[in-house]
């Protein structure tokens, strides 16, 4: 597929030869130095009755961040899982907004790294699973075991392809979320930045030699897909993780 | 011909039909969600969040559907080159 490219690909590729997913690995290493740049300037000097503006900021954030978890899951899940949650949540954010700085493009507009971050959540779904019922537990609970317990002795070969039909439906609904997940993701950035573009482009093909910034509000926009887009894929990881931790 | 013009149509026609949908069942939500507010004006603040989410989801399906006419549908298309050198024939 045609994709845009960001300048330090475009002016690295004239002296190397590169292959089109380091625009991708470059970009998610950038924004992880960011994060990490950031974070370490808040915690440098910590301090409880002065904080800096840093400090106090990010406080904010990770306080909202906790309550937000702790609101949808129970309370052993929660803590647990607020950590990975929230620097889910962090990670997105940053990717997505980092389109924002001039010749940058987001990481999120490339498939690979939404399925990544699919498969992640992914398996820190089934893990909640396995961790709270067992393994065993675990099966049970995704065969919807309960509603044949019940049943007498020689019923039970019934039972068993019932519980391996209920299986095959449910692990067909869980394979199908993380691509839920991955496509959403980066449909809506794919489609944000081509908004964004068309609308750059749009200027001179209207003017002529006149190029105003028609993409202005786009880029608002943007900004609150980006968020948007961050903040529903962790909503609906721990709306997965919630509903595979809970016995009917 | 008909093969490609078939293409060109099916990409064209694949987002605007399902911005039509989305965009009925995005102001069927926002209706509902404003009703609810003027009943309860003090529940305003969860019934905004539940409605941004889900206007957020209704959207995706549109950008699915902008996805599979750009990825799938799209790279199909003859380049103009190709196309001088059909008509050319």
């Amino acid at each position: 597929m045609e994709r845009e490219h960001s300048l330090i690909f475009t002016l690295l590729s004239r002296y190397f030869h590169l292959p089109q997913w380091a625009d991708t690995a470059i970009m998610a290493g950038i924004a992880i130095l960011i994060i990490f740049i950031v974070v370490f300037l808040a915690t440098r000097r910590l301090s409880l009755f002065s904080p800096s503006r840093l400090q106090a900021g990010l406080e904010l954030g990770v306080s909202a961040l906790e309550n937000f978890v702790g609101e949808n899951l129970r309370k052993e899940e929660a803590e647990f899982f607020a950590s990975f949650l929230a620097s889910l949540f962090i990670y997105i954010l940053i990717l997505n907004l980092l389109s924002l700085i001039p010749g940058f493009i987001p990481p999120t507009m490339d498939l690979n790294t939404t399925i990544a971050l699919a498969i992640i959540a992914f398996i820190a779904v089934q893990y909640s699973g396995v961790r709270k019922m067992g393994f065993i537990g675990y099966l049970k609970h995704i065969s919807e075991w309960e509603l044949f317990s019940h049943i007498p002795a020689y019923f039970i070969p019934l039972a068993l392809l019932g519980a391996l039909f209920f299986m095959i439906i449910h692990l067909i609904g869980e394979f199908a979320k993380p691509f839920s997940l991955a496509i959403r993701l980066f449909a809506n950035m794919y489609g944000e930045e081509t908004m964004v573009l068309t609308f750059v482009l749009l200027s001179p093909i209207l003017f002529r030699f006149l190029a105003l910034p028609l993409h202005f509000p786009f880029l608002l926009f943007h900004m609150f897909v980006g968020f948007l887009q961050a903040y529903i894929f962790t909503v609906l990881t721990t709306i997965y993780i919630s509903i595979a931790t809970t016995e009917e | 011909m008909d093969y490609f013009t078939a293409i060109a149509l099916g990409a064209a026609f694949a987002v605007p039909v399902a911005v039509l949908t989305a965009a009925y069942a995005q102001g069927l939500a926002i209706s509902k969600a404003l009703e609810a507010i003027a009943r309860q004006p003090e529940a305003a603040g969860p019934i905004r969040t539940t409605l941004i989410i889900g206007l957020a989801l209704i959207e995706s399906l549109v950008l699915y559907a902008l996805v599979m006419a750009m990825a799938f549908i799209a790279p199909k298309m003859p380049t103009f080159q190709q196309m001088l050198q059909y008509i050319k024939r």
